[in-house]
């Protein structure tokens, strides 16, 4: 099948009969809904940029499993060439939305299922690696997004899965049938849920023996019988349902979305199940998930960066102040600290290598530095946007204040619009609407809607940095590095 | 001749691809009906993009910065041309004039 268009991406959402909730209420035409509807833009971002011959080169990839041209998206990397431009595409789509995207932890999930399934069937003679080849081809074949879910809600973090109060606090098998199993619980956080044709779900942490029925992945459409999502409300999310809503959005027309997904009760047939109790397998899984998906960080945070760089700039600029030295100054902190996470993202992508099962794995130790660093740098890069943009970007009237042709009585008998306009107006040549745009754009970022995304997925997607620096302290060879110091020294034990 | 184009993906281009591209073709354009998007559209376009398992004279492949990652694999060619800056354009012209005339005799 060729590949889908944006256009074509959204209809099919449509044919879904996906049971989504929000502020209380069951959602019927969500792919329309005005809240929902940015995130869906940015995933048909993702379709549409592959038929773009500008961008189709990192867009697009050929199937190892089938030969034909895919979306990237549902690539498994061959190289460490797809390693880096795996990096680099995400880095033009937070170029092109300012956005969480959502379409990687998909994409991040297969590579980790495709080579942990290959390592568990060698060890436990299931047939796990060849179900989920079957299910990739189908899904590349489609040109489907999948939403890969990892975290659990988790309860008591103190507590392992089977120790909590409520055993459904972390998604589990119930029944174990002839054809197929039963699962219950839920994946909180899950990135693009409500927009994703599929769910792919994978344990969230190491699994003992005792907890055996917590070992399990597998997937399911979203539409499944006795699945349904919660929408996860945001920072100034009505605004999107505010008349005519456009300058006060900041980014109209993108955005990101989390939903705790729900399974009550959903059966998985066989052919569908890529764990199934092989509890030695599970610490794997998530370990070479997160790998990848901290890897993700390097690109898709760097390309939001590039925006918010240059949405202070022209803060910069409308204000009068970009000849300031501090400005610049500021501006190239942003740029080193931004480029530094890419260079993160590219490093880890460089230094890959292939896994048993054939398809590239990033370096641990440097993917996990990479996220370590996106949980810091953003917060820093919005705080010198912020120092940069002023006040205003906080304290400045609506939109609909600013379009008002209500008259103030008073002796100048302007309309409010007239008088708004008049005191925000920046430098010649600028219209005060244009100023008010980019203060909205880095109010969003900062902290609306899309601080969700820039901000604190930074901090906790892909794992909260004590995850990383328990992996840092894993990975970095202590024991070498004091053989090393010795050697210098001149120490002989 | 027949030259295959290609763009990089352009991750962070340092400058507009499109634009450096139509001021090559814009060089040719006597010499191309128009710039066919595969060279089927008219026998005489000596410009199209590069199409998966294409066989070409030239590839010219129009990449955003010096890194020049854009591959290639997928097509067969004689000679490529990569452009990674902008102001190179007069060479890269000179180029494919000179394989086109190099062709000809």
């Amino acid at each position: 099948m060729a590949l889908m268009t944006g256009a074509e991406y959204i209809e099919s959402l449509r044919k879904l009969n996906t049971q989504v909730y929000m502020f209380g209420q069951k959602i019927e035409n969500w792919v329309d809904h005005p809240i929902i509807r940015p995130s869906i833009n940015c995933v048909a971002i993702t379709y549409d940029l592959a038929h773009d011959a500008e961008h189709a080169d990192l867009m697009t990839a050929t199937s190892n499993l089938t030969g034909n041209k895919i979306n990237r998206f549902s690539h498994l990397h061959q190289s460490t060439d797809d390693l880096r431009k795996k990096v680099k595409m995400q880095r033009l789509l937070g170029q092109k939305t300012a956005s969480c995207f959502q379409r990687c932890v998909g994409m991040d999930a297969f590579n980790s299922v495709f080579s942990t399934t290959y390592e568990c069937d060698k060890a436990h003679g299931t047939n796990y690696h060849e179900n989920f080849k079957k299910y990739l081809t189908y899904v590349q074949d489609n040109d489907l997004v999948v939403d890969g879910a990892m975290t659990d809600p988790k309860g008591d973090r103190g507590l392992a899965q089977g120790a909590q109060a409520d055993p459904d606090l972390f998604v589990h098998i119930v029944e174990k049938r002839e054809d197929g199993i039963v699962v219950r619980g839920a994946k909180a956080h899950q990135t693009g849920s409500i927009n994703s044709h599929e769910h792919l779900i994978m344990p969230t942490q190491a699994v003992s023996e005792d907890d055996k029925q917590y070992a399990v992945a597998f997937a399911v459409p979203s539409d499944a019988e006795g699945l349904f999502m919660v929408y996860g409300r945001q920072s100034c999310d009505t605004r999107k349902l505010e008349k005519d809503a456009d300058v006060d959005l900041g980014n109209k027309k993108f955005g990101g979305q989390e939903a705790l997904v729900v399974f009550d009760d959903v059966f998985v047939p066989n052919d569908r199940v890529f764990m199934c109790e092989e509890y030695d397998f599970a610490g794997m899984l998530v370990e070479r998930f997160a790998g990848y998906h901290r890897q993700s960080y390097g690109g898709c945070k760097v390309g939001v960066g590039d925006v918010v760089i240059g949405a202070a700039a022209l803060a910069a600029d409308y204000n009068g102040a970009q000849k300031a030295s501090h400005i610049k100054d500021k501006l190239i902190e942003m740029t080193h600290l931004n480029e530094t996470l890419y260079c993160c993202g590219i490093a880890c992508s460089a230094e890959g290598y292939p896994t048993e099962a054939g398809n590239y794995q990033i370096d641990l130790l440097l993917a996990n530095v990479c996220k370590q660093n996106v949980t810091r740098f953003p917060y820093e890069i919005v705080r010198l946007a912020e120092d940069i943009a002023g006040g205003l970007m906080v304290t400045m009237p609506s939109q609909a204040d600013f379009r008002s042709e209500l008259k103030v009585p008073t002796k100048s008998d302007m309309s409010l619009g007239e008088w708004t306009t008049k005191f925000f107006k920046g430098v010649a040549g600028v219209s005060t609407e244009n100023r008010m745009r980019i203060l909205r754009f880095l109010e969003n970022i900062c902290l609306g809607a899309s601080a969700v995304g820039y901000r604190t997925e930074s901090m906790h997607g892909a794992g909260s940095p004590q995850a990383q620096r328990i992996m840092i302290a894993r990975q970095g060879n202590i024991a070498a590095k004091k053989e090393l110091a010795k050697v210098i020294a001149g120490i002989v034990d | 001749m027949r030259v295959g184009v290609k763009f990089c993906g352009g991750c962070n281009p340092r400058y507009d691809r499109s634009g450096e591209l139509d001021k090559i073709l814009d060089h040719f354009a006597k010499d191309s009906d128009d710039f066919a998007k595969d060279h089927s559209e008219t026998g005489k376009a000596l410009f199209g993009f590069a199409k998966d398992g294409g066989v070409y004279d030239v590839m010219l492949v129009i990449c955003g910065c010096n890194n020049q990652c854009a591959s290639t694999d997928e097509y067969t060619f004689d000679k490529k041309i990569s452009v990674g800056e902008t102001g190179n354009i007069p060479s890269v012209v000179r180029l494919i004039t000179q394989y086109r005339d190099e062709e000809a005799q």
